[in-house]
């Protein structure tokens, strides 16, 4: 192919590949202002969360470690229960 | 090195001359790498605020023990404990599962005495709770949104207590850029989240602060406590103590626990979009073999031949991955991980009112990237390969 075509992809692909290391570059470091929100929540509560879970509705382990032993579905409601647990990402077992 | 600039020019006239087959590829390679991208982002972020609710935790968590399962620890322990050498401060803390509104939206109650907490606080919109069983709740953006919350909300009882049920008020909101767990929190004095479960007296752990020298020996000395309260008639609470480098170790293995599921769902992905990609990007492409056959009877050498097809295919993975890492920046940055967070998060809104963490850290990016080009460069290359090595006039005919 002749013309300005290839050039064309070339930059195109030049501009999506420096688009995306910038991207990296500003979002692989943390925000200052965010850790130091994270840093006052923590501070406030005593240490609280860890986890991938939002509430203790179903796994309080999920939500913080530091709050129950193992995951409550583990025998429940047949042995091996945890691998039906929803806590579990994508439904794959909670320890 | 003329030769290589022309090679790489022609392939990337090459994306050009199948412009269909191209975006399909590179449709195809962002389908698979996008999950994997925003999976792992959303992992890293929360690997950090992870690590802050242990460096901010307690540097021993106390907690009582029964029949073998964690058990709340009788007030009584806060003086035990505290009467250990090496103690510094003693806080007990209740956390609690309760329910609210109509539709009993789970909520995590927290409980901590009030002159725990800073003079003022930027974190909520409104103020922090009064002292004793006040009844002054500060809750969680998702909760406020999700219930109609506003400051100066008034809950009617949401609990039961025989000594009688009070009317709650929402004194604050947690804002919405704070880490993912304030979400469903409400947070009240240790008086009021006394009442709500009902449970005097006790508390579900006691956060204890220690001399950083003495902290192995506070911990012994807990373990060695007979019970952490008076007997109640059902034996002794006994005493376990966990330090800040064991929660070091639980909870961010948790986090590279899930981060390493997710890695191997996406490999079975990756296993599926394989074979799509190796149709996509020419195997069994009549136009490839026409291309191919043509290029050869004007003199082109298989090398060349396959030169051509691998600069295409570095052109086209390199595009679909820079596509991928843009796409994941936007939907978990603007988009606030709508869709994708209630998958990798437990009890998250598929819109989520909390900014779900993330981070994209280069590790992932860059082997996203070579598994784009593998992907891409495997189903290019052989479909070439193969006809490349059919003789021209064969294919012509």
């Amino acid at each position: 192919m002749s013309g300005r075509g290839p050039a064309l992809v070339l930059a195109l692909v030049a501009t999506l590949a420096a688009a995306a290391a910038t991207t990296v570059a500003a979002t692989s470091r943390r925000d200052a202002r965010e850790a130091a929100r994270s840093e006052g929540f923590q501070a406030l509560v005593g240490g609280l969360g860890g986890g991938p879970a939002v509430h203790l509705a179903r796994c309080a382990r999920a939500f913080d470690v530091r709050l129950d032993d193992g995951c409550a579905f583990r025998t429940h409601p047949v042995p091996g229960g945890g691998a039906y647990c929803a806590h579990g990402l994508a439904g794959l077992p909670c320890r | 090195m003329r030769r290589w600039l022309a090679l790489g020019r022609s392939g990337a006239g090459a994306v050009l001359l199948h412009p269909l087959r191209s975006a399909v590829t590179v449709a195809c390679v962002v389908a698979v790498l996008l999950p994997y991208l925003a999976g792992l982002a959303i992992a890293h972020g929360l690997l950090d605020q992870a690590r802050d609710a242990v460096r901010l935790g307690p540097d021993l968590l106390v907690e009582g023990v029964r029949l073998g399962r964690p058990a709340p620890v009788p007030l009584e322990a806060v003086a035990t404990v505290q009467a250990i050498p090496g103690v510094r401060d003693v806080v007990p803390r209740i956390v609690g599962e309760i329910r609210l509104g109509r539709d009993d939206v789970p909520a995590v109650l927290v409980g901590l005495p009030v002159d725990h907490w800073p003079a003022g606080t930027t974190l909520v919109e409104g103020r922090l709770p009064a002292a004793g069983a006040s009844h002054e709740l500060v809750v969680g953006a998702a909760l406020a949104r999700r219930l109609a919350l506003v400051v100066g909300a008034r809950l009617p009882p949401f609990y039961r207590n025989d000594a009688g049920e009070r009317v709650s008020t929402v004194v604050g909101i947690f804002r919405s850029d704070l880490p993912l767990w304030s979400g469903s929190l409400v947070l009240t004095s240790f008086e009021t989240a006394a009442t709500v479960f009902a449970q005097r007296g006790l508390a579900s752990s006691l956060l204890v602060t220690v001399d950083r020298a003495q902290r192995d020996d506070v911990r012994r000395a807990v373990g060695r406590l007979g019970a952490l309260g008076p007997d109640d008639g059902h034996g002794p609470v006994r005493a376990r103590a966990l330090t800040r480098e064991d929660a070091a170790v639980l909870v961010p293995a948790q986090v590279l626990h899930r981060e390493g599921v997710l890695t191997l769902h996406w490999l079975l992905a990756f296993a599926v979009g394989l074979p799509l990609v190796l149709v996509t990007t020419g195997a069994g492409l009549a136009e490839r073999r026409r291309e191919t056959a043509l290029l050869k009877a004007v003199g082109w050498g298989t090398d060349d031949v396959l030169l051509r097809a691998f600069f295409e295919s570095v052109l086209l993975a390199c595009g679909a991955a820079a596509v991928a890492v843009l796409l994941a920046a936007v939907w978990l940055g603007p988009l606030r991980a709508a869709g994708v967070a209630a998958v990798f998060l437990p009890g998250v809104d598929p819109a989520p009112v909390v900014d779900v963490p993330y981070r994209l850290a280069p590790v992932p990016v860059l082997l996203a990237s070579l598994v784009a080009f593998v992907l891409v460069t495997v189903g290019s290359l052989a479909s070439t390969w193969r006809a490349a090595s059919v003789p021209p006039a064969e294919v012509l005919r």
